[in-house]
This record gives structure tokens, C-alpha cells and sequence, in this order.
């Protein structure tokens, strides 16, 4: 009997957290990810329903009568409801059909400390989460394709563009940046990003570039040097110029993978379509005090069974 | 007798036990705090030097880690009117707590007062990390909302945050807290948890390019 008591004790840890249940659910808003398994905590009921929290930084769940019906995400204030988990398909943003527990409801506000949120900087009363990404050039909304040739090549395209770096002192470089806005370098500029800098800035200290007076290069968009000077004459225009008109992007050996495919003509698989989460798969609901009990007798059997066996 | 009962009553404490001791790691996958490597030897995209990092600072009672995160990005990819948009929104007495608007309002303000030109800038709101993963590999740094820190930091509460993004692939995000600044104080976390953290889901990312490669032969 001491033993099976003693035995019983080990079992309280687990069964008093009450991390029993239903695996993780996905987060609102971000469907298709893997889904670890986290015992939930489930809140104290409210009439037929139920909340489960899984932790920091989860949506928590809405149940009732052993089943999901939705979710609340505590960093946006959205619920969903969950229409069929079978078939994941959920509704619409809506008001939950029971109040949110208080130490997880949205709080709207800018100020330092938001309840359970530590706010650094964000203004959340104005930040409500897109269900379908949004993209804002200097305030106007464009369109996905846009968005990421603008990322891709700059504004304006620089994504195959030589390098034009100029390293001295101010009095060094100005004839060189006066020559560079100059309108028979157009076409430079066309082809070139200029960085003029000096010798002590840190993207080029102690990183290989040699001095000069001022040092004058131009460079592959993968740092290959094309051609250097060491100090400014008005002839390392021509050079220059040769240099551009020699180099061929094709001909550089890749030394990394290449940046994202670009993929203007496949639609975005959210593309105009909200975001679902993934349900949580309903167990069946055993109480737990006929577990402890189970749990109980169990033990004492064996323990009886094994006091009773002959010497 | 009493050693065989013992042992059993350990294993059983164990097994049930289990699933709560993998709690931890199974939530949030691998998160780390490192240098400027990540947990697979990948060198960071962005490796702004040490000096440069600022700590977040409070304007009007409110934090300004959106507009020191878009310092971060203006230092990288040179753009000098906002490498010091935090302290500007100090001096006017501006309060802290960003969102889109009030970031775009404020950059016309501020280049309006000191007479330049409004620099490109793209401000993507929702999920979309392929977006992020290009910025940085064609060598911009995107700002990009934080709401919890894997790795412990904040005592794991949830946090209402913007952090700037020095690296992000296939694998690997690496974030830059302006709260933990410094080249050995990078966040590196795997993709997934990044998504995870990545709430309320906006970035802004500065479209000029950044510095010159590495010169080679």
C-alpha cells in the first residue's frame, strides 16, 4: 500500500499541470506549419466551453462539448471559428462566442506595458494583421510582382550593376564625384552604383580595398575586381568606360546560389485568399479522476500480486 | 526488493515526465544566441559592425524600436537622413510606437525638414518571408516586427517589438535586437520559428543598395 501510494506521488507532477490533450493547433494566420506536440493548459470553463492555452506566443483555443471551435490569436485580437476541422476550413473574423479570458485579450494601446505584451515600440491599436500580405510603396499599395522586382532589382535596378567605389579623403574624391554627375558620364551612371567613402568608413576598412589618393574601383556585382587606380586623372574615364563595356555577367563563375527565382507568373498561393490555420484533431475527453483511478488500482494490484507470491 | 521498486518508480517518473521535458524544445525549435555565423556555419548577409548597433530609447513614453530598427537599415545601405531617426523623434518630441502610417508620415517630415528627396522604401504587412529572403540576399536589411524571443530573453513573455533582419534563408533567420545590441548578441533562430515570431507580420525594408562586396581578383 506505502508503495503504491509512494508510486501514485510520482504521477502528480504531470496529471496536476494538467498538460493533457489534444495536440498544438496551428497558429491563426499561418497555415501549413508542423504541428509540435504541447500539451495544453486548459482554462477555467466558462458554462459549456473551454479554453486551452499552449504557452507564450500560441493562439489559444475555443472548445466545447470535446470539440475545437476556434481559435483566438492573443497578438492580433482575431478569432476565428472553426467551420469543420475536418476538411481545416475556417470562417471569418468574428467575436467569440464567450468572452476571451482577460490575461489574453488584445489590448489596443501604445503605451509601455500592455498587460501580458511588453511593448518596445509598436503602435498595436493601429497594427492589425493583413490576412492576405499587402505590400506599400512609399504609402501606395502595389501589387506582389511589383513588390519583389523592386526588392530584386532596386530602385532603380541595380541587380546586375558594376560597382564604382571611391575611397579617400573629401578633397580627394570631390573632383571624382564632380566628374561623376558630369552629363558625359550618363551612361556610366546607367551601369554603375557609386560608394564614396572614406578610407576609414567601415565598409571598406581593413576589408582588402587599397589606399589611394583617392583609390578609385570598379568592381563585379560579386566584388571581382575589373580595374583599379590609385589616384584621380581624367583619363580613368576611358578606363572605365573599357572596363564596363568588357564585362559580361555571363562569363562570372557563380560562387553563390543565385537569388530567389523570380516567379511574376505564378499566382501566390494566398493570393486573395485569408490565411487558415490548422485544427487540433479531437481526442476523446476521459475524466481525470477515473484516470488517478485507474492509475490506482492498477498499481495495487501489482503491488498485492507481488506481496502474495509465494516466498 | 526495495531498489527494484525504486527503479521502476523512477522510470515511470521519467516516462511521464517525457513529454513536458521536450515541451521546450519541440515549441520553438533551435534558437540560439551567437556571432556572426549561423548554427550551420552560413556567414550573416548583413554584417553591420559592432559600433554601429544602437539600443532602442523611449520618446514620450513610448519605445522607438521601429524607427532605431529603420536606423539600422539606413546605416547599411546609406541613406543618412534616417540613421539617426531615432533621436530625431526624440528632439521633436514625437512619441514613440510605430506603425505604417505614422512611419511614412514621418519619413516625408523628416526628409521635408532637411531638404532631400524621400528615399525608396517598401512596407510589407502579413506573412510573406520569401520577400524578407530576398531583401537580404540582394544585401538590403529589413526591419521586421517581434514578438517573442525563443531563446529566453524578456523572461519569455510576449513582447510587441521591431527588431532589424541581418540574414534570412532557407534555414536560418539571425535578428538583431536593438534591446541586445552587438555582434555576438544575434538572435539565430530556424525559419520556422522565425514565422512564428515574425507577429504582427510587417517589415519595412529601404530599397538602396548596400556597400560594395569584398574586393577579389
Amino acid at each position: 500500500m506505502k508503495s503504491a501510494i509512494f508510486l501514485l506521488c510520482l504521477l502528480i507532477p504531470p496529471i496536476a499541470s494538467a498538460q493533457w490533450g489534444a495536440p498544438l493547433s496551428a497558429p491563426v494566420g499561418a497555415p501549413g506549419i508542423r504541428r509540435p506536440v504541447i500539451r495544453p493548459i486548459i482554462l477555467p470553463r466558462v458554462g459549456a466551453f473551454e479554453w486551452r492555452e499552449y504557452g507564450p506566443g500560441h493562439q489559444i483555443d475555443l472548445w466545447k462539448d470535446g470539440r475545437q471551435i476556434g481559435a483566438y490569436d492573443p497578438a492580433s485580437g482575431v478569432y476565428r471559428p472553426l467551420l469543420d476541422w475536418k476538411t481545416s476550413k475556417w470562417g471569418e473574423p468574428c467575436e467569440p462566442p464567450v468572452d476571451v479570458p482577460e490575461d489574453f485579450k488584445f489590448k489596443a494601446t501604445a503605451t509601455a506595458k500592455v498587460d501580458k505584451i511588453e511593448n518596445f515600440g509598436l503602435d498595436l491599436s493601429k497594427l492589425t494583421p493583413a490576412a492576405t500580405p499587402r505590400y506599400l510603396l512609399g504609402g501606395k499599395e502595389i501589387d506582389w510582382r511589383e513588390a519583389y522586382e523592386f526588392v530584386e532589382k532596386g530602385l532603380p535596378d541595380d541587380r546586375n550593376k558594376l560597382r564604382f567605389t571611391v575611397i579617400g579623403t573629401e578633397a580627394e574624391r570631390k573632383p571624382v564625384w564632380d566628374a561623376w554627375l558630369a552629363a558625359e558620364n550618363a551612361d556610366l551612371r546607367d551601369k554603375m552604383l557609386p560608394w564614396f567613402v572614406a578610407a576609414d568608413h567601415w565598409s571598406v576598412k581593413d576589408l582588402g580595398f587599397a589606399p589611394g589618393h583617392p583609390a578609385i574601383y570598379t568592381q563585379s556585382p560579386d566584388g571581382k575586381v575589373l580595374g583599379r587606380a590609385e589616384e584621380y586623372k581624367p583619363e580613368v574615364w576611358g578606363a572605365i568606360r573599357k572596363a564596363v563595356a568588357d564585362y559580361d555577367s555571363r562569363r562570372d563563375p557563380p560562387l553563390l546560389p543565385p537569388l530567389l527565382p523570380k516567379k511574376p507568373d505564378e499566382p501566390k498561393p494566398d493570393d486573395k485568399k485569408p490565411l487558415q490555420p490548422s485544427p487540433s484533431p479531437a481526442l476523446p475527453e476521459i475524466p481525470l479522476p477515473l484516470i488517478l483511478l485507474g492509475g490506482a488500482a492498477v498499481l495495487i494490484i501489482l503491488l498485492r500480486r507481488n506481496s502474495n507470491a509465494p516466498a | 526488493m526495495f531498489w527494484v521498486r525504486l527503479a521502476i518508480a523512477v522510470v515511470i517518473f521519467i516516462l511521464s515526465n517525457w513529454p513536458l521535458m521536450r515541451v521546450r524544445s519541440q515549441e520553438f525549435g533551435k534558437a540560439v544566441v551567437g556571432g556572426k555565423t549561423s548554427p550551420e556555419g552560413t556567414e550573416i548577409h548583413v554584417d553591420l559592425p559592432g559600433e554601429y548597433h544602437r539600443h532602442n530609447v523611449s520618446s514620450r513614453g513610448s519605445g522607438c524600436c521601429v524607427f532605431t530598427s529603420i536606423g539600422h537599415s539606413a546605416r547599411w545601405q546609406d541613406v543618412p537622413v534616417l540613421i539617426d531617426f531615432q533621436t530625431w523623434i526624440q528632439s521633436k518630441g514625437l512619441p514613440g510606437g510605430g506603425y505604417p502610417g505614422n512611419v511614412k508620415d514621418r519619413i516625408t517630415k523628416i526628409c521635408r525638414e532637411k531638404g532631400v528627396p524621400e528615399p525608396p522604401y517598401l512596407q510589407v504587412e502579413g506573412d510573406d518571408l520569401d520577400i524578407l529572403k530576398l531583401a537580404c540576399a540582394s544585401g538590403r536589411m529589413p526591419a521586421v516586427t517581434y514578438s517573442y524571443s525563443p531563446t529566453g530573453r524578456y523572461g519569455g513573455r510576449r513582447i510587441a517589438h521591431m527588431v532589424s533582419l541581418p540574414h534570412i534563408d532557407s534555414s536560418y533567420a539571425a535578428v538583431l535586437d536593438n534591446n541586445y545590441p552587438g555582434i555576438d548578441k544575434y538572435e539565430w533562430l530556424d525559419v520556422d520559428t522565425f514565422r512564428k515570431v515574425y507577429r504582427p507580420g510587417w517589415a519595412v525594408i529601404l530599397l538602396s543598395h548596400g556597400p560594395p562586396p569584398v574586393p577579389r581578383n
